[in-house]
């Protein structure tokens, strides 16, 4: 993109007439208004440039507005509908899937500062892996505030079960930490909700699984 | 440099939006939005039901409709027994979260109509006064608040002050929104309320009230934090004194546009505002400084591109004409050659719609459902990007967006729940085509007929325990080793009594009769604890024959009614595949008229940039024009003085 030649002195005067009208009489006047144009026009830009985020914000400010209730209605009757059918089927997914005769769901919490960071859990009922999970930021932050995750929802039946649950992460002094926990519970006809809850007990930053069976 | 300046703004308008998320028309708030609160407040109770964790771990990471429907789910399956009032709560705190206004505000009122403690009649009131705001029922929403009595938690209370500031600033009551942040700004620095009082100098300040605004502006300009969204607002607010005051007091307003950060969202119009700081003081040299440095950034930014014809206007002033003419030129050329990258912008945006990678993320799996928490993860280089960069960081596109990303998450669920069910069906028929070979290899008569078999053996112990009990029979009790011994004893009398003339048989007697005496002795002292044994023992068969019973009802009941439940889950099955579609076409639809919107919005956008461009282009040539045709009108006034020269001295010559 090369600048252009400068135009020749015919042209120039075409150039001037176009902007100016030709009168050549006036043009210091015309010198000062520009000037004062181009002034005022800049430094307006500048303030609204200043005061706004975009200019088009505060001059469409009002556009979105008209159109919210009627679209942004529809949205929220939409988001209202899609809240209850997703109501109604998990109901329909527990009942089909999870019945409460055979239900165990194991949850897990979190309890401790923040010298020990929960980067993975694993659990298994009768030898068997049923869940295992790694912990990103939002997770582990969410379960900090006091959160509790339903780490595990499945079918058992009745009778004793073994239930092993082991957790590691990073822990004080940049070394890793990890715990194993082993407990035997009963099931029976009725739902079993059992709670893993990570928290140090001692007091020695040594973090340990507590259970808690939930009647 | 744009980009950080974009991402910047955008994280500073998130910020804002965590904040408070007040809507604000007034061009000088640095953003407002009509969604709600991105940070979800913790929850200070002690937990009694598992499933309310469940629905807090939801909450905390923003997952407002998972959080909502497991809500639903848990309370409808009777989990939240214990936090009954806690869990309405909740649940219009994540109605309003997600934007369910009218929701929300049937649920608070559900609660409050029902009589609640103080510290969630308090919180209720004070989410109906956001919802209200939000809907811009000013006066409504003043009441709410005005219900809010002393139990309301800490961390809330500033949120408190800071919208009931803002409500009051809607209403015009600036005086009163002043004093209903003054005391608490007194004991209390938070983000919130740094907020509420730049809010409400802007307020002063298009009132008419500019002292007032300025010196609370003044007071955000000098803030000392680390915060970088208090940096921004601090930035912002020098920003604005500084325009405010650069007519009549240039040297002040350097002075606060000295203090803005260089690498800072606001950092361009800075640089340009000290550049007219310095040409109000005909200071013109150093008027060219921040405005060379603005030359090397990115040129779709507005003030860079006003920036080129500042430069060549101040340089025509300081009558560097062929500078002057050279700077100019190189604006036209500029402005042409932006212009025709906003048309072939403009062009883009009209054949494929905004920029389809800004918004592959949203509706991504694992992003959070909070559509506020979206992030330009990649910005594409290209103009329909470049130029739409300060309208993305805006409240409008982020509304916009919002709702996109909404629908598209939820459009994800309707996709699996599509797929989902056809095998919920499948496994329905396998069920019920199932159960007659299931029940038949339970052999249930079996069962019921070894049950039967059972209480009658139990009847039987029951009477034989009466007899016992009736008789005292102590003996009848006697364990079967006490019965072997019992019986060896008596054997033994007896071959004593046959061996009587035999000299040691009565010893034998003796001691067969003292043994005898010991073992009924302890048998005897025995009998109460071994018939209260006996005893337990039979209550346990009753209730292992209870549980038995129950479970044949359950049999039979199954038996009955499980062909029924299956139709029943069948029906229930089809009629929320049917839904699942229904939905499925609304969803689309609304999905493509907000894509359309966005689009339309970007256009508006786009051709806003354009006739600013145009404005800049026609002063820069107009300016161009001028002053070459000064210039040639001086050269021809030279050549004709030249000239006359030339005649007087050939004159005198001859």
């Amino acid at each position: 993109m090369g600048r252009a030649a400068p135009a020749p002195v015919a042209e120039r005067r075409h150039v001037f007439s176009a902007f100016a009208g030709g009168n050549r009489g006036k043009s210091k006047h015309k010198l000062l208004c520009r000037e004062y144009h181009v002034r005022q026009t800049m430094q307006i830009v500048l303030l609204l440039l200043a005061l706004a985020m975009t200019p088009a914000l505060a001059l469409d400010k009002d556009a979105p507005q008209q159109q919210q209730p009627l679209l942004g209605e529809r949205i929220s009757d939409l988001k209202g509908e899609l809240r209850e059918l997703n109501r109604e089927l998990a109901m329909l997914e527990e009942e089909l899937l999870f019945p409460t005769s055979t239900q165990l769901a194991v949850f897990l919490s979190l309890e401790v500062d923040d010298y020990f960071e929960l980067a993975a859990v694993k659990l298994s009922v009768d030898d068997k892996l049923i869940a295992s999970h790694v912990y990103n930021p939002r997770e582990q932050a969410a379960l900090r505030r006091g959160g509790v995750q339903r780490l595990y929802l499945g079918n058992l039946k009745s009778g004793e079960h073994e239930l092993l649950a082991e957790f590691n992460g990073p822990g004080a002094s940049n070394g890793s930490y990890a715990h194993v926990k082993k407990i035997t519970f009963s099931k029976s006809e009725a739902s079993k909700f059992i709670e893993l809850k990570i928290l140090d007990q001692s007091g020695n930053r040594q973090p340990e699984f507590v259970v808690r069976e939930w009647e | 440099m744009l980009r950080d300046m974009f991402q910047a703004s955008l994280h500073c308008m998130r910020s804002l939006i965590r904040a408070g998320n007040y809507r604000w028309l007034a061009p000088a708030l640095l953003v407002c939005s009509s969604a709600q609160a991105v940070v979800f407040p913790d929850q200070e109770i002690e937990l009694r039901d598992p499933h309310y964790g469940m629905v807090l771990f939801e909450a905390y990471q923003e997952n407002y409709f998972s959080a909502a429907v497991k809500l639903l789910v848990s309370r409808d399956q009777q989990l939240l027994e214990h936090h009954q009032a806690d869990s309405r709560l909740l649940l219009g705190d994540l109605y309003l979260s997600y934007g369910l206004y009218a929701d929300a505000e049937r649920v608070l009122r559900q609660l409050i109509d029902e009589g609640v403690s103080p510290q969630v009649s308090d919180r209720a009131w004070f989410y109906l006064g956001k919802i209200h705001f939000q809907k811009q029922q000013y006066r409504q929403a003043e009441q709410a608040l005005d219900r809010v009595g002393n139990s309301l938690e800490k961390k809330l209370q500033e949120e408190l002050y800071a919208l009931r500031s803002n409500i009051l600033m809607r209403q015009g009551k600036y005086s009163h929104a002043a004093g209903s942040l003054s005391g608490v700004i007194a004991i209390s620095e938070s983000a919130e309320l740094h907020f509420a009082r730049f809010n409400l100098g802007v307020a002063h300040i298009h009132s008419g009230n500019t002292r007032e605004g300025i010196d609370l502006l003044r007071t955000l300009g000098k803030l000392e934090t680390n915060d970088a969204e208090l940096k921004s607002l601090r930035d912002k607010a020098n920003l604005v004194l500084a325009f405010l005051v650069l007519k009549r007091a240039p040297l002040i307003a350097r002075d606060f546009l000295r203090r803005i950060r260089i690498d800072g969202p606001f950092a361009n119009r800075a640089l340009l505002g000290l550049a007219w700081a310095e040409v109000e003081r005909e200071n013109y040299p150093v008027a060219l400084a921040p405005l060379q440095e603005l030359g090397k950034r990115e040129h779709t930014d507005m003030a860079v591109m006003e920036s080129m014809l500042l430069i060549a206007n101040i340089l025509e002033r300081m009558q560097a004409s062929p500078q002057a003419l050279q700077a100019y030129q190189r604006a036209v050329d500029f402005y042409e050659a932006q212009l025709d990258s906003v048309e072939s912008a403009a062009q883009t945006v009209r054949d494929t719609g905004f920029p389809r990678q800004l918004l592959a993320d949203t509706g991504a799996q694992d992003a959070s459902e909070a559509g506020w928490s979206w992030e330009a993860g990649s910005l594409p280089g290209k103009a329909e990007t470049s130029f739409l960069f300060a309208f993305m960081a805006g409240n409008e596109f982020h509304e916009t967006l919002k709702e996109l990303r909404d629908l598209k998450q939820l459009r994800r669920r309707l996709t699996v729940w599509h797929e989902d069910m056809p095998a919920y069906t499948q496994m329905l028929f396998a069920r019920e085509q199932d159960f007659p070979a299931r029940l038949q290899r339970l052999q249930p008569e079996h069962s019921l007929q070894r049950e039967q078999e059972l209480r009658q053996w139990r009847d039987t112990l029951a009477g034989e325990l009466q007899q016992v009990e009736q008789a005292q029979d102590a003996m009848a009790l006697a364990t079967a080793h006490e019965q072997q011994l019992l019986q060896r004893l008596e054997d033994i009398r007896q071959r004593s009594l046959r061996l009587q003339p035999a000299s040691d048989a009565s010893d034998v007697q003796q001691a067969q009769r003292f043994y005898r005496g010991l073992l009924s002795y302890q048998i005897e002292t025995d009998y109460v604890a071994r018939f209260a044994q006996l005893q337990a023992q039979l209550a346990d068969a009753d209730e292992l024959l209870s549980q038995a019973d129950g479970r044949k009802q359950a049999l039979r009941d199954a038996r009955e009614q499980m062909p029924q439940e299956y139709v029943s889950y069948r029906l229930r099955v089809a009629r929320q595949a049917g839904r699942i579609a229904e939905m499925q076409l609304r969803v689309d639809a609304l999905i493509g008229e907000l894509e359309q919107q966005l689009q339309e919005i970007s256009l508006r956008e786009l051709e806003t940039v354009r006739a600013r461009l145009r404005d800049y282009l026609d002063s820069a040539r107009f300016s161009l024009a001028f002053l070459q045709d000064r210039l040639l009108a001086q050269e021809q006034a030279k050549l004709l003085a030249e000239s006359q020269a030339k005649r007087q001295a050939t004159r005198l010559v001859q």
